[in-house]
């Protein structure tokens, strides 16, 4: 148990801190404590509404299963395949164990549905709850079993894959693209979404009302600002994986084209998404302005990276205190032009100063 | 010439390794040491990888700080245990950095024939064995026409057709293009036929030379 914890646990913690201060920040500071109430009453109140928790329970529990998964494919992580010598017993015994703490999350809020269903006296929502829990310790416990007697599993390449190799060589800024949807795909997705839905539901206030172009530039503030965390593994996976690319002979404006590039292609689905649903009373250069102000702000944190490196609770909070910078600043009609232009011009700065002098200290994120 | 004046390179104020001073001309050089002590941190510093104390030019003035991408086009690495993505192939890596490092494809084909690569040019990394990655970056380290190849323990896990390839090309290229080739090995390179000009050792964090062999 000594060696899963740090191997499983800890690593898992520290790979998603990112994540769970986002669950933190939206359940701490958009919702007050009679709001959680109301909202676990209403999931109780019958099994068939239980289905949205355990829903999300279920997804969390795919997480821990596909990080577990991840770690025994590393090549460092072999050693605990000797995991299959332990008794029967002492094998489920671990493996439960590992993944009760790592859906401890889940359980505590498990507990709080459990406790109100209880003072409720709804024996049926709390025999569900009950249920649920244990099912998904036993399916992630017997996974994280399955992996760890099943190592060194071949690897199959898919036809589409086969096809496409044979075909062309991938271009450099798909590289991270492809390794982000194959190892950070719940990231990704949750990053996407949420910024999907901040730009539809900002454009959508202009159907009904006017408003200046300012209520739009604070949504796509906080879109793009949502984006760093995407930035933030694309300069783990530099750094990390494709760190004897430091060596090559690429000129500056080429590294500079092909991480621009990169995070263009990240951001394409909040583009695309500006263009459908962009005010139809706003002119197209602040269609322009608003795609470059989008970009910029990525661009910015990848270049801080370089000065200095950060974790991604580090970085986050920078951006919350830049956001509430740019926030006042758009408020006092500063246009979003020359906040861009300073981003990006402060982004080269700082890049071309830090590129070849900055060292990475690898946080042991992930290394696949 | 490649010249090596007050290197140094710290990891946290530790010190890792110094150099005080290095010449090298064409020729294969040896760097022995035990484990940790700090070869690699040398051959990942002298390809700008890692950033390091001291001045490292070639005897024309192109230095690692003053002219980084001219002195990065003299300078190729092949790491000790090479590491890809698992889902790129050897052809988005070789055509990379080909075209990085301005090879033809006429020299970029010409290596994947010689190290055997073609057989699985277009399968992704992760189904490689040890020895395949390992061909993949000696193969990556001669693309284009470096002055200087630093060979992080190139002999390991190669096959013996491999090996002899590996030291027909680093004959190839102290011949025909006057390069440095610094080498690390646990192995006797004697026995894999590497004609070696002067070996070197760290010692207590310091390069040293040893009589030429």
């Amino acid at each position: 148990m000594r060696v899963f914890v740090p191997v499983f646990v800890r690593e898992f913690y520290l790979a998603n801190t990112g994540f769970f201060l986002l669950v933190i920040a939206f359940a701490g500071g958009f919702m007050r404590s009679y709001d959680h109430i109301a909202l676990a009453e209403f999931f109780i109140s019958s099994p068939l509404v239980l289905i949205i928790p355990i829903g999300l329970w279920f997804l969390y529990s795919l997480k821990v299963i596909n990080f577990n998964w991840e770690r025994i494919k590393q090549n460092e992580n072999e050693f605990i395949f000797c995991f299959m010598l332990f008794p029967m017993t002492k094998q489920w015994w671990m493996a439960i164990r590992v993944v009760l703490i790592q859906l401890l999350p889940a359980f505590i809020y498990g507990l709080f549905l459990f406790l109100l269903a209880w003072s409720h006296d709804l024996i049926y929502s709390l025999f569900v709850i009950l249920i649920a829990l244990t099912l998904l310790v036993l399916m992630s416990a017997y996974h994280l079993r399955w992996s760890l007697h099943h190592p060194n599993h071949e690897k199959k390449v898919s036809f589409i894959a086969r096809f496409f190799n044979l075909q062309f060589a991938k271009p450099f800024s798909l590289f991270f693209i492809e390794w982000i949807t194959r190892h950070e795909l719940v990231m990704l997705l949750g990053t996407k979404l949420f910024s999907a839905l901040m730009i539809i539901a900002i454009t959508a206030l202009y159907k009904t009302d006017i408003y200046d172009l300012r209520l739009l530039s604070i949504g796509i503030m906080i879109a793009s600002g949502a984006n760093v965390g995407l930035v933030h593994a694309l300069h783990h996976f530099e750094n990390f994986h494709l760190s004897w690319v430091r060596s090559l002979p690429i000129p500056f404006l080429k590294r500079i084209y092909f991480s621009l590039m990169t995070i263009g292609i990240i951001l394409l689905p909040e583009i695309i998404l500006l263009i459908k649903n962009f005010p139809a009373e706003q002119d197209w250069h602040d269609y322009v302005i608003s795609s470059f102000f989008l970009i910029s702000v990525p661009f910015l944190f990848y270049c801080l990276l370089y000065a200095k490196d950060r974790n991604q609770q580090e970085v986050m909070t920078l951006v919350f205190y830049c956001g509430i910078v740019w926030f006042v600043l758009v408020l006092f009609k500063v246009p979003i032009l020359p906040l861009g232009i300073l981003n990006v011009v402060t982004g080269f700065v700082l890049w071309k100063r830090y590129y070849y002098s900055f060292e990475y200290v690898s946080r042991k994120k992930g290394a696949t | 010439m490649l010249r090596v004046i007050n290197f140094s390179k710290s990891f946290s104020g530790e010190l890792i390794i110094s150099v005080p001073s290095l010449e090298l001309r064409s020729g294969t050089y040896w760097i022995k040491g035990e484990n940790g002590a700090g070869k690699t941190t040398f051959f990942r510093s002298l390809a700008g990888l890692i950033p390091c104390e001291g001045n490292v030019e070639f005897g024309d003035g192109i230095s690692l700080t003053q002219f980084p991408i001219r002195y990065r086009e003299r300078v190729s690495y092949g790491e000790a245990e090479p590491l890809y993505p698992g889902f790129l192939t050897a052809k988005d890596l070789i055509r990379f950095v080909g075209n990085a490092r301005n090879s033809a494809p006429l020299q970029q084909d010409r290596l994947i024939k010689k190290f055997g690569i073609d057989h699985y040019f277009e399968k992704p990394c992760a189904t490689y064995s040890s020895g395949m990655l390992k061909k993949l970056s000696l193969a990556i380290a001669f693309l284009g026409s470096p002055k200087v190849i630093i060979l992080d323990e190139p002999l390991i896990t190669l096959d013996e057709y491999a090996q002899k390839t590996l030291v027909d090309l680093i004959e190839e290229y102290i011949r025909e293009h006057e390069a440095i080739v610094l080498l690390s090995s646990h192995q006797f390179l004697e026995n894999a036929n590497i004609h070696i000009n002067q070996s070197f050792c760290i010692k207590n964090k310091m390069l040293t030379a040893i009589n030429p062999i």
